[in-house]
């Protein structure tokens, strides 16, 4: 049981849900009471965001404005947005949490990770750029001619968005609950209420500033965590190690494999291709490739928030070391009944207080709290584009509604999605949220992701094929997911998963480019014919940017 | 290869092919590397659970996923490099010479 509980954690870290690792490895959490650091620093980020907001907000008047800030970010502060839109609290908090808990293995949540960005950047993000205005939708119909392909696109979009969503939302109102000593329900209040106002107000232009204030704040705090842990230790990576190794139960099996995923090949295979391939259909990071002026500055930015993350998770790994030398086994860090104080997301906030006080704890703290903002902020935003642009706009009206109404509707949409949110937010207070992560993960790299690649480079993709595909894949995840050990056994109360791996994505993933391939082959339709034609149109704009969206920004 | 059949694509063929083997070989070698990462952690585990030198206490599957990280960002910086110096200029060349050509696209 112990295993099978310790295999639920890591969907959940990735969503920054560690109070749901929390409690598979500590007791209950305990409410601090409020940091006054964290209370002023955290104050600080609100008012210099909602001022910024009140600044974007004047230079969002359209819908370019708002969806992509018109192509005008400069390629390094998109880089910094992307950085700050992908690290979320799952980073920070989460990973460090499961790398003191259970070692090595949990590093593949980071190189598993950095691994698919180059490709992304090498294989996606200028092609991308090239083909499409505001979304994903965009691309991948971009030559297919049915709204049901539009509709699939969109739907999975938004799903993915949605579940991600929730996650954030589950694990900001436990952070903060622990962090503050806020009630839950004000902390998923005080989420909604600001990301509401960004994206509202101040659209694209907002949100990439708060994503780039958090980024930087995010990879300060990573500096000075690592830089003071490897300077106990005369900056020796070795030394740190052997005294982890020393206090920590397991010992060697600390840098060893096998303390997590317990060297079963096909578990590791999954989350393997999940975090590789999962990125690569994400919403709201493809949405920010958009929001520079051209192909050649979608790559730079995509370049610059691969290297500023490839440091960011060096770190991770000298924080995460670090916390079990300097925080195992310490009385100060645990609780009466031996759980860690405030649970497995605590432990690089407990570093932090160990090293440096109540001032370094307070500011780590706010930037935690910033770091799920930001995020939230980036997949509201992607969801207002998803129901406004590709469902309202695109499937109901066929992209014959006026870019004012579409604006209108997209304001509309993001109060609904901050709505939804705030209720989803609450309802799943005490589910399992380990569920809508994976869920979301494993859409986005069994769907999405072969949707994508297959519409940018093969010319024998078409809508039959895509819809058919896309939606048997669609409902195998669903299906895969349900009978895996997060809601089979833990929902459920089954005994034994049918599904006995962490994600579906081994499954499903070869299962879409499969199905897609045959069935696209076997389309012999005359609207086939003409799909297939238009691939050669598309193939020059993909490549030269001949034809692209030119960014309006001055 | 639909270049051929295309006579508007020709400009952008050698572009293309240059840029498909480089990203080709880039990805294989990330994926590969990927893969010998997940070999160490589940068949290979024997292997990638012993240290990197005697009287050590870096294993090898934790120093491979440190340098899977490094080579990753390697990977982005020669690519980000290589594009800047060499892809742009020809693409943007090749773009020109299909709007000259008249090949009808327009701006989205």
């Amino acid at each position: 049981m112990r295993r099978v509980r310790a295999l639920a954690i890591p969907a959940a870290v990735l969503a920054g849900l560690a109070p749901a690792a929390a409690q598979a490895q500590t007791t209950e959490s305990t409410a601090p009471g409020p940091n006054w650091t964290a209370v002023a620093v955290f104050l600080a980020f609100v008012a210099s965001t909602l001022a910024i907001t009140w600044w974007a907000a004047r230079r969002t008047h359209n819908r370019d404005s708002f969806y992509t800030a018109a192509g005008g970010i400069p390629p390094f502060q998109n880089g910094l947005a992307i950085a700050g839109d992908f690290m979320s609290a799952a980073t920070f908090l989460g990973i460090t949490g499961l790398i003191f808990f259970t070692g090595y293995d949990a590093y593949i949540l980071s190189f598993g990770i950095l691994v698919g960005w180059p490709i992304m950047l090498m294989v996606i993000a200028e092609r991308f750029r090239n083909l499409g205005r505001y979304t994903l939708v965009n691309v991948v119909a971009y030559r297919l001619q049915r709204r049901s392909v539009k509709l699939l696109a969109a739907v999975t979009s938004f799903a993915v968005i949605l579940f991600y969503l929730i996650g954030q939302m589950v694990g900001a109102g436990k952070l903060v609950e622990l962090l503050f000593g806020l009630d839950y329900a004000v902390a998923v209040v005080t989420v909604s209420v600001l990301m509401i106002l960004y994206v509202s107000l101040g659209g694209m232009i907002a949100t990439t500033w708060v994503q780039m204030i958090k980024a930087a704040l995010l990879l300060l705090g990573g500096v000075y965590l690592g830089v003071m842990v490897l300077a106990r230790f005369g900056f020796d990576f070795a030394a740190l190690l052997r005294a982890g190794i020393a206090v920590h139960p397991k010992g060697m099996g600390l840098v060893q494999p096998g303390g997590w995923l317990g060297n079963d090949p096909v578990n590791v295979l999954t989350v393997g291709l999940t975090m590789c391939f999962g990125i690569m259909g994400l919403p709201h990071i493809l949405m920010r490739f958009f929001t520079v002026k051209d192909a050649a500055a979608a790559r730079t930015s995509v370049s610059v928030a691969t290297l500023l993350m490839a440091a960011f998770y060096i770190l991770i790994l000298v924080i995460g070391f670090g916390a079990v030398a300097l925080i195992w086994g310490r009385p100060g860090f645990y609780d009466d009944a031996g759980g860690l104080v405030g649970g497995g997301n605590m432990v690089a906030l407990h570093l932090a207080s160990a090293l440096g006080g109540d001032i370094a704890l307070g500011f780590l703290s706010a930037v935690a709290f910033a770091t799920i903002l930001a995020v939230v902020a980036g997949l509201t935003l992607a969801g207002a584009a998803a129901i406004a642009h590709d469902i309202y706009a695109d499937v109901i009206h066929n992209g014959e509604v006026s870019a004012r109404k579409e604006l209108r509707v997209s304001r509309a949409a993001t109060l609904v999605i901050g709505l939804a949110a705030l209720l989803l937010g609450l309802a799943f207070e005490h589910q399992n949220i380990a569920v809508v992560t994976a869920l979301a993960l494993a859409l986005s790299a069994s769907v999405n992701f072969p949707l994508l690649l297959l519409a940018m480079y093969w010319k024998g993709l078409t809508s039959r094929g895509a819809v058919a595909g896309g939606s048997v894949v669609l409902l195998v995840s669903g299906v895969l997911i349900v009978l895996s050990d997060s809601v089979w056994v833990q929902m459920l109360g089954h005994e034994r998963a049918l599904f006995p791996y962490l994600y579906p994505t081994v499954v499903t993933m070869p299962l879409a480019f499969l199905l897609i391939w045959g069935i696209s082959l076997m389309d012999r339709s005359p609207r086939a014919a003409a799909e297939r034609t238009g691939f050669a149109q598309q193939f020059l704009r993909a490549e030269t940017g001949r034809g692209a969206y030119k960014a309006q920004a001055e | 290869m639909t270049a051929k059949r295309h006579p508007r694509l020709k400009a952008v063929r050698h572009v293309v092919r240059r840029r498909l083997v480089l990203i080709a070989c880039l990805t294989g070698v990330l994926l590969a590397l990927l893969l010998g990462n997940l070999y160490l952690m589940s068949i290979g585990a024997e292997t990638g659970a012993r240290p990197i030198c005697r009287d050590c206490v870096i294993t090898v599957a934790l120093a491979y996923s440190i340098g899977l990280i490094a080579v990753s960002a390697g990977v982005t910086a020669f690519y980000t490099w290589w594009s800047n110096r060499h892809l742009t200029p020809l693409t943007d060349a090749a773009g020109e010479e299909s709007r000259r050509a008249g090949d009808g696209s327009t701006d989205a």
